[in-house]
């Protein structure tokens, strides 16, 4: 019999898995669980890859991606992100932005470093270091700010071995924005005690009631001590072509590469083929958006409508992160709770760390009715304790 | 008008959206939301509710048909006239005047076969100004007012991160 790692066999799986089981054995759920668009990828990145298999564009790219794929991106980073990058050098093009999360911490992480993980975080953050030989350092994230990470709270989690910072924005599961001051706040932090911000903007397109998205890479001395890291995922609905890339300096790229070139070889070449036609797709995300902008008031009104949840609005990605605490329960009870009683599925806060606990998230990348359907289930439920 | 154009294209979509749900999508008041549809229905830009039915769901047979109708040319409003008076029977679900070979577009539903082959026979053919007629028996529906009638979205997971 096998022995697997310990170390491994250590990490947790992720709380939405253990969850996910629960509600596959249940028929008749509503789900509000979903981190995903439920729009259709756009046309002309679909007719791309149908063309690209017929040409039998179906070799390895270059390590680093096909280079006009890497051009349009340098291109789209200078126009909406006022970032600055070698298309041969400093953009590397990867299977989906979990791969080039993956990357950034183990090419910039040496065992025993620290890195800063704002919390509620995404579920991979904690494990992609740990994958590392690191240690994740948590700061809380706390909805009397809106969740926005607190430059003054990071410093205080500063040490010597502290390597980097992990930054989302726009946030999952919050929904959370930072402001350019906050921004501004970590890049200073960032500069004063030499360290690396890996700025995962997966969600930039997902903005609303006229907030902006700032990239932290373009701001004065930043670029050379960030890793931005982005994909096609949510803002065109391309999550299971995985594709996404990473932006840095040419020294961190090439590490990266390194990694990327043994165990991946390079990105679906199909899939990169698509993504080439994504600057000609902004239509369809700006349509996207004013459909999700019309749920995300549904469902904020409505949580707030039932009693013991309560919501702040959320300004960015397709996430609600509704605060429970009123009803006396822990976010898993509640969650099952909710899954068992109301055929409802949302994903308990804890999944994504301890500050999550007493949240749970609701996702509104789902139908408005459906959205209704859920609401409705929830406050039944809801009114009968 | 332009000012109502998101919402009526939200009500077109759902027109059973409760006045609250429009006001919270359009950040309106639901007062404001109320007065807009009951002044919108009185001006016939709303002309009317309905539901999307599937009746093959409802296990009721239902024969639909789409039926083109040549008319003799006329002067200023005579399609017009013509349109009208066929959109009267209760069996014209959509009518219009359109260009090409046929001047009429009818959308005809009935309860046999046998309805339809009347409505051509008796209501169409017997009119001097109607030339020729071309029926289309509908024989499976997809989409319909805007509705998807197929059930198989591609499987998402219930749950992902």
């Amino acid at each position: 019999m096998t022995k697997v790692s310990k170390r491994v066999k250590d990490i947790p799986f992720s709380g939405i898995r253990k969850f996910f089981d629960l509600v596959s054995e249940r028929k008749d759920v509503v789900s509000l669980g979903v981190g995903e668009p439920d729009f259709p990828t756009p046309a002309p990145m679909k007719d791309a890859a149908i063309r690209a298999i017929e040409m039998d564009y179906t070799a390895y790219t270059s390590n680093y991606g096909l280079l006009e794929l890497r051009e349009k991106i340098s291109e789209k980073l200078k126009r909406e992100n006022g970032i600055h990058a070698d298309p041969k050098r400093e953009i590397l093009v990867t299977t989906g932005t979990s791969e080039a999360l993956d990357l950034a911490f183990r090419a910039i992480l040496d065992p025993g470093d620290e890195v800063i993980v704002p919390e509620p975080s995404y579920v991979s953050y904690n494990p992609c270091v740990w994958f590392a030989h690191c240690k994740p350092v948590p700061v809380s994230m706390r909805e009397e700010n809106e969740f926005r990470v607190q430059p003054e709270d990071i410093e205080e989690k500063i040490t010597k071995k502290t390597k980097a910072i992990i930054v989302g924005s726009p946030n999952n599961p919050t929904g959370s924005v930072l402001r350019k001051k906050e921004l501004e706040g970590i890049a200073k932090l960032a500069i004063k005690h030499d360290l690396t911000v890996i700025s995962d903007e997966l969600y930039e397109n997902l903005v609303y009631d006229g907030e902006k998205h700032y990239s932290i890479g373009s701001f004065k001395n930043m670029k050379d001590r960030t890793i931005t890291i982005n994909g096609f995922s949510k803002g065109f609905a391309f999550t299971g072509w995985r594709l996404g890339y990473a932006v840095s300096n040419r020294e961190v790229i090439e590490c990266m590469m390194k990694i990327h070139q043994y165990t991946m070889l390079s990105a679906p070449t199909i899939s990169q083929h698509a993504a080439l036609k994504f600057d000609e797709s902004g239509k369809y995300t700006k349509s996207m958006v004013e459909e999700y902008d019309r749920r995300r008031r549904l469902l904020v009104k409505g949580l707030n409508e039932i009693p013991g949840i309560s919501a702040i609005t959320p300004k960015g990605a397709f996430y609600v992160f509704a605060n429970i605490k009123k009803t006396g329960m822990k976010s898993e009870e509640f969650a099952e709770k909710l899954l068992k009683k109301a055929g409802v599925a949302a994903v308990p806060g804890n999944s994504f760390g301890t500050s999550g606990e007493g949240y749970v998230r609701f996702s509104y990348s789902v139908s408005r009715e459906t959205i209704k359907e859920a609401l409705e289930r929830i406050r039944k439920l809801m009114e009968k304790n | 008008m332009k000012d109502d154009s998101k919402l009526l294209e939200l009500l077109e979509e759902d027109g059973r959206a409760s006045a609250k749900e429009l006001a919270s999508m359009l950040g309106l008041k639901e007062k404001e939301v109320d007065e807009k549809i009951k002044d919108l229905k009185k001006k016939s830009v709303i002309r009317g509710f309905k539901a999307v039915v599937d009746w093959r769901k409802a296990s009721v047979k239902k024969v639909m048909a789409v039926i083109q109708v040549k008319v003799i040319p006329q002067a200023k409003d005579g399609f017009a006239k013509v349109c009208l008076d066929l959109s009267k029977d209760r069996r014209v679900l959509d009518a219009f005047v359109a260009t090409g070979e046929y001047d009429l577009l009818l959308f005809v539903e009935a309860n046999t076969l046998e309805e339809i082959s009347d409505f051509v026979t008796e209501r169409l053919a017997t009119r001097k100004e109607v030339t020729g007629t071309n029926t289309h028996i509908i024989l499976s529906q997809f989409k319909r007012d805007g509705k998807l009638f197929a059930d198989a979205a591609a499987g998402r997971l219930p749950l992902s991160p």
